[in-house]
């Protein structure tokens, strides 16, 4: 079938899907497979130019409102910010942390852990600033007939809200979590622009507790089960080391944990998404997400199952599965005047998301960023 | 022929407006002009300054910009536009191949960063002196417990105590030859020696003055002086504060590697792995000349024969074929005759640095009973 997805003219008004995804596998993984040689080939250098590569493709083959995207970052601004990032902050970091162990080691190694602990957070504090720095260089490179999406606000603010509101979630013990993740969504999206327009988002957190309850009283039930368990292994077989029968069971039991953390969240995320989508403005045009969880579920299992069985050979199918998923379940309805949408006037970061990078934090072929 | 259509934006608004494409002019002289739907003239390119930004595959779609006017967007959608585009001028509107400018640039870039690598490799080791100077030796000796500890667990099973020899007689011994030695040295540490219970033919010092031999070693040394040699080559890095600076030097290497390929939320390399790369870790050249000249002139010093190391170097690199694990060792120890001539002042001068019953009872450390019961 002759693919021009790209080109379908919308119908102004109705309800459409927000992006016309047109990519094709054997083009990507083209894309990748030279890559991946170069890549080796450099010692992994070359990843931010192999980085830069894919995005293009991605950008260019997603259409929105009948015109392709276009990626404008460069492997070049990648490099320089990771570059950057290392020699400014994690090099003198890292140095610090390692005097301070020694020092402790031979002064007061019980305080050691003090050590770990400073490190912990200012990584904790670091992650949310890469985020935000890396989304706010995405948007900055993405461009859209001819004019530039973009990010307003401080990443160090954003480090810093995030920060408290993670202390928020823990000191309720995560109840607070849905009011949390509103807040950063609502500081992420009401910062992020088309050319001069800017998105309005109006999201509460309370539409969002009753699945987040749901959800919450099965990590509830699981974690009232790790006591039983363990206490009935115990009983059953009292001596160490326990049978290997017991022993089994544990790890199936710790495998049945483990799905029982990742799995229902997904529900909880789509509620997210959903509501989120639904109080998001760009002037006339209103967004709506159709996602479910049980989707949701299957998609991540699958990009999981993806990437292990092909030990990471896969990643292109990955990147096209997330990309088709948004576009068939993203949509946009109502209108909005772009011939009065002036380009943007912003301040771009000159250089690549260095932290990002750094740190490896994923979502690098996300392109809204939510 | 259909005129081909497009889509143009000129950067400034995301207006989008309905274009037909005409050349004009020829393909040499030629320029591209996109006229409105209105039959306003948009924009006029010539072809040498058109850019292709982006073509979908097979043709399926084109993005062009002008080098006069780079924030401007010509969208050429649809296999039949794009070839009636290019029909309109041969050649032109084609992705641009690499040119030998930009091939010269990675080439220099790749140079750089390379070159960039290199300068970190060799300037580290020279950072590290001034910064090893600097460090308190209490918290040497502290971190050096703690490494002989952690070394003590890793390589000696649960019972980290097992890994070193008791034997009392053999500890006197080889703390009366240390004593000699040291009275000798001009140096703020402290010495404590030890033998480890382990095959390889090997001794290392650890910052803080510990130093451990192996017990293979004294097994495969003939005579005291060899032992004592070897002892005081140790004791000659730990004057030079070598270890401390291997130490620094290992912890800023990997400080480097972790924030260029690592991952950073993973902690820092704890003592343990640090006591296990100081086993394996080797010193410069430099670091062993130094160490060679230095521990002959405290042998001599000492009244100790200072042809021991030398001898048992000689003999065991004979047999290498026997040993492997010597090689591993002295690999990076400096060729024979290097070593020849920094220890040409060898001479059997002076006593073999213990007695026949030392040496008896330094050969027995592990083996002995522990007889007082303590280390």
């Amino acid at each position: 079938m002759e693919s021009e997805t790209t080109q379908r003219e919308p119908v102004a008004g109705a309800r459409r899907a927000l992006i016309a995804f047109g990519g094709r596998e054997g083009e990507l993984f083209g894309i990748f497979i030279v890559n991946l040689i170069l890549a080796i080939l450099t010692l992994g250098i070359y990843r931010f130019w192999a980085k830069t590569r894919v995005r293009s493709y991605l950008w260019a083959h997603a259409g929105f409102e009948g015109d392709r995207l276009e990626y404008t970052g460069t492997g070049k601004e990648l490099i320089l910010g990771f570059l950057i990032i290392v020699i400014v902050v994690l090099v003198p970091l890292f140095t610090a942390v390692a005097i301070l162990r020694l020092a402790l080691q031979a002064s007061a190694p019980e305080f050691i852990l003090v050590a770990d602990l400073t490190q912990a957070g200012i990584l904790i504090f670091l992650l949310p600033v890469a985020v935000y720095r890396a989304r706010r260089y995405r948007l900055t490179r993405t461009q859209w007939r001819g004019v530039r999406a973009g990010q307003t606000g401080s990443a160090l603010a954003y480090g810093l809200k995030s920060v408290l509101l993670y202390l928020l979630a823990a000191f309720t013990f995560g109840l607070a979590w849905p009011y949390c993740s509103t807040r950063l969504t609502a500081h992420k999206l009401n910062n992020t622009w088309l050319g001069d327009r800017r998105v309005a988002f109006d999201g509460r957190a309370r539409p969002l507790y009753r699945r987040f309850l749901a959800v919450y009283s099965v990590y509830v039930l699981a974690f009232l089960s790790i006591p039983v368990v363990a206490g009935g292994a115990l009983q059953v077989s009292p001596d160490q080391p326990m049978s290997d029968e017991v022993g089994a069971v544990l790890v199936l039991y710790a495998l049945l944990l483990l799905l029982l953390i990742r799995i229902p969240w997904n529900w909880y995320r789509a509620a997210e998404y959903r509501y989120f989508a639904s109080r998001a403005q760009l002037e006339g045009l209103r967004f709506d997400a159709d996602i479910s969880g049980g989707a949701l579920a299957s998609l991540h299992v699958g990009n999981t199952l993806i990437t292990i069985v092909t030990f990471g050979l896969g990643l292109p199918l990955v990147y096209l599965r997330n990309m088709r998923f948004g576009a068939a379940r993203l949509g946009i309805s109502g209108e909005m005047d772009f011939a009065s949408v002036v380009q943007s006037a912003q301040a771009r970061p000159r250089m690549g998301e260095g932290l990002a990078e750094a740190f490896d934090i994923g979502g690098a072929y996300d392109i809204l960023g939510i | 022929m259909m005129e081909p259509r497009g889509r143009f934006s000129d950067g400034k608004t995301a207006a989008r407006h309905a274009v037909t494409l005409r050349v004009a002019g020829g393909a040499a002289r030629g320029r591209l002009e996109i006229v409105g739907e209105d039959g306003k003239l948009l924009a006029v390119w010539d072809l040498a300054g058109i850019e292709v930004i982006d073509e979908l595959a097979g043709g399926r779609g084109l993005r062009l910009t002008h080098a006069s006017d780079p924030a401007a967007r010509l969208m050429v959608e649809g296999r039949d536009n794009v070839a009636g585009l290019r029909a309109c001028a041969p050649g032109a509107f084609r992705r641009k191949r690499l040119r030998p400018a930009t091939l010269a640039r990675i080439a220099a870039w790749t140079g750089l960063t390379g070159a960039l690598l290199a300068a970190l490799y060799f300037a580290l080791p020279r950072l590290v002196e001034p910064v090893a100077a600097l460090v308190p030796v209490a918290w040497e000796e502290r971190v050096g417990e703690a490494v002989i500890e952690q070394i003590g667990t890793v390589l000696g099973g649960e019972e980290g105590g097992d890994l070193y020899c008791t034997g009392a007689a053999g500890a006197a011994a080889l703390e009366r030859a240390t004593g000699r030695l040291a009275a000798v040295a001009d140096t703020p540490y402290r010495f404590r020696v030890r033998v480890a219970d382990l095959d390889q033919v090997n001794a290392f010092a650890v910052p803080g003055g510990h130093i451990v031999l192996l017990s293979g070693l004294i097994e495969a040394a003939e005579a005291p002086e060899e032992v004592v040699g070897v002892l005081a080559h140790e004791m000659a890095h730990v004057v030079e504060r070598h270890p401390t600076e291997g130490l620094l030097r290992n912890l800023g290497i990997s400080v480097v590697f972790q924030s260029l390929f690592g991952d950073p939320s993973s902690s820092l390399p704890s003592l343990g792995e640090i006591g296990g790369a100081l086993v394996m870790f080797s010193y410069s050249r430099a670091d062993e000349a130094e160490a060679d000249a230095l521990g002959v002139e405290m042998l001599k010093q000492a009244g100790i024969r200072t042809d021991g190391l030398q001898a048992f170097f000689e003999r065991l690199a004979d047999a290498e074929g026997a040993l492997p694990s010597f090689l591993a060792y002295f690999s990076t120890h400096p060729p024979s005759e290097e070593r020849a001539r920094a220890t040409a002042a060898a001479t059997t001068g002076g006593d073999a640095g213990l007695t026949p019953g030392e040496w008896a009872a330094l050969q027995a450390i592990c083996t002995a009973e522990d007889e007082d019961g303590s280390e």
